[in-house]
């Protein structure tokens, strides 16, 4: 917790998109329209490419060590109301900002935006600014700023560039994840008041929140609160639906950057702050949102066998593997909880190659209903191929990335919660029979007429995708730098919640000996 | 000793009815044609109640269901808010008797508190 760079690293990382966002709005229309389009682009792409070599930075000066925060900037802000600009990554975060570094790039050039490409740069570089906002915030004031921060230009992303339902989709989605945001601001508010009648200091700093007494009833009440914004943002079961219309009436780029960023901030915040602040409630309600996310990759996946709407059957496997992501966390070993944060990562990668390419089948044939494609394998066979690595990547074959998360995850359930881990398993089975179902009737088959002109993929395309594709196979292949930069941070959060609910996770699941507890407290990492 | 003579006997029988042409219809029934009906078992086990299940939470469940009870939601806060909207008329005399009404009904509950 010392300020280990004299370079606020994270600070511009948030100032740059926004920096970026404010250029972009400047530019004049008096330009002319083709001018004024090049302009944008290029300002959009330089700000999200500038954030993404600033993300790499940050990932490349992470050192795991003992897994707490690092690159910290604290400064005061607000002090009569406790509020600070407390920023600071750990390796459950890290990557998370790596990832959406990444992602908004190539969301700002994966489809084509036909009016009006001023207003989506700038809105795409705000997002930008409130997800990395998000995902570095130690501040819960903060974090709730930029939370709310990204509903705005996703509603306008929506609304102003969607398809046919843009509209209604566009209010459900704003209006359901507001009402979840609103129980989380109480709940903000809450713990901040009973933290200040304990010690007499208002503060919304989370390491500072992290030391308050709180009852179990609070502690679930609260975790309730704070769960509710989560649970809709991710979306777990039964939460979801505002998911399927979003994510397809979204234009590509909304559609990449919901499922693939946003819907991390809903699980992110269930593991960083459910964890760190109601461990007493996560263990006590650990099989209630075991059961709600083996539900929703049971029931997300079943629900994708019959959706013939490509848009719609991502939408619904989303639902699955991010079930895959809150059985991880609420297992409460470290290898379920690692395996649950590559999962967000995982995830997010696949999930914005399936987007981007269901977008350009989109430009080329204007639907995605699988029932009208057919065999789309033979007239654009590289198309076909980047859509078949992020599908089976998605279906968890091993030698790809979606396989280590989800493996992870489940031998990390079946050391605490084995019937959970169970009853997961099947959703692997029904991963594989949606996935392929959906493929064979677009991709295999001789083409019709419709389909046997289908332009195959541009230089262009093939650049865009092409990052995503090798770190789907390198993340598949060689996961080991990146978990363990993960895994002292997991270890770390799992010590917490142990030390303050005196729980034990079985010693196999960290691949060591029992923890030597002293008085109660967590021992620190054991790994060196 | 039995069960080699037999399968052996089954080859010589097997041989010369098969070795030419690899389907012979009048020797195969339905059930070796349809391969014991294997197939068929697991669509009338698996797959029809699977599709019907998988249809059945798409088009019932999701959709009127979950989703039927979020829209719902939306609904009734719009019918609550249309329904409230008739009182707020502005004219002073009806927010003036709702005081008094409102008055009355604290003072008779404040009575029967103090009374007991």
């Amino acid at each position: 917790m010392t300020h280990d760079t004299a370079f606020p690293f994270l600070t511009v990382l948030i100032l740059l998109p926004a920096g970026a966002a404010v250029v972009a709005a400047l530019v004049p229309s008096s330009l002319g329209e083709r001018a004024q389009r090049m302009t944008v682009q290029a300002v959009g792409l330089a700000g999200s490419l500038a954030t993404l070599a600033l993300a790499i930075t940050v990932a490349v000066r992470y050192q795991a060590g003992d897994g707490g925060f690092r690159l910290v900037s604290q400064h005061v802000w607000a002090p009569t109301l406790g509020i600070s600009w407390h920023l600071g990554v750990d390796g459950i975060s890290v990557f998370l900002v790596l990832m959406a570094a990444l992602l908004f790039p190539l969301a700002l050039v994966a489809g084509k935006v036909d009016h009006n490409p001023r207003s989506f740069v700038t809105w795409l570089l705000l997002l930008e600014a409130g997800c990395l906002g998000s995902f570095v915030s130690l501040d819960l004031i903060l974090f709730f700023l930029f939370f709310e921060l990204t509903l705005v230009p996703v509603y306008f992303v929506i609304a102003g560039w969607g398809f046919a339902r843009r509209a209604y989709a566009a209010i459900k989605f704003f209006v359901y994840t507001f009402l979840g945001s609103a129980f989380l601001l109480v709940g903000i508010v809450a713990v901040a008041f009973l933290h200040q009648r304990q010690t007499g200091h208002l503060t919304f700093d989370l390491v500072a929140l992290s030391t308050t007494h709180l009852g179990l009833a609070s502690q679930v009440l609260l975790f309730l609160a704070f769960t509710a914004a989560f649970a809709v943002k991710a979306p777990v079961f039964p939460f979801h639906t505002w998911s399927p219309d979003a994510y397809a009436e979204a234009p590509t780029g909304g559609a990449v950057i919901l499922a693939a960023v946003m819907a991390k901030m809903g699980t992110y915040g269930i593991l960083r702050f459910d964890l760190t602040l109601f461990p007493r409630a996560v263990v006590d309600l650990a099989p209630l949102l075991l059961t709600l996310g083996v539900i929703g990759i049971l029931y997300g996946g079943i629900v994708a066998c019959v959706t013939r709407d490509l848009k719609r059957l991502v939408a619904y496997s989303s639902l699955a593997h991010l079930g895959f992501v809150v059985l991880g966390t609420f297992a409460l070993t470290t290898q379920g909880v690692t395996g649950g944060v590559l999962q967000m990562v995982n995830h997010g990668l696949v999930i914005a190659v399936l987007f981007i390419v269901i977008g350009w089948i989109y430009e080329r044939r204007r639907t995605w209903q699988a029932d009208q494609l057919r065999g789309l394998q033979r007239a654009a066979p590289v198309l076909a191929a980047v859509f078949t690595v992020a599908m089976l990547a998605a279906i968890g074959l091993p030698g790809l990335n979606g396989f280590v998360g989800e493996f992870l995850v489940l031998t990390g359930t079946f050391l605490t919660h084995r019937w959970w881990a169970v009853a997961a398993t099947g959703g692997v089975v029904l991963a594989a029979l949606y996935l392929l179902w959906a493929y064979q009737q677009a991709f295999h088959h001789e083409p019709d007429e419709a389909n046997a002109s289908v332009r195959d993929l541009s230089w262009r395309e093939g650049a865009v995708v092409a990052p995503l594709i090798v770190l789907i196979v390198v993340l598949g292949v060689y996961p080991k730098p990146v978990l363990d930069r993960i895994t002292p941070s997991v270890d770390r959060l799992v010590h917490h919640v142990e030390g303050a609910t005196g729980t034990n996770q079985p010693a196999v699941a960290t691949q060591g000996p029992p923890p030597t507890r002293v008085s109660g407290s967590a021992t620190p990492g054991r790994r060196p | 000793m039995v069960d080699s003579v037999v399968a052996v006997a089954g080859l010589a029988v097997a041989f010369p009815l098969w070795s030419r042409r690899p389907e012979a219809p009048r020797l195969e029934p339905a059930v070796l044609q349809r391969a014991y009906f294997l197939d068929d078992v697991y669509d009338a086990v698996i797959g029809r109640p699977g599709a019907a299940f998988a249809t059945f939470c798409a088009t019932v469940v999701d959709t009127k269901v979950i989703d039927g009870a979020v829209n719902g939601v939306g609904r009734a806060a719009r019918a609550a808010g249309g329904g409230l909207r008739r009182i707020q008329t502005g004219y002073v005399r009806q927010y003036a008797l709702g005081i008094v009404l409102g008055l009355v009904v604290l003072l008779a509950w404040m009575a029967t508190r103090a009374w007991s």
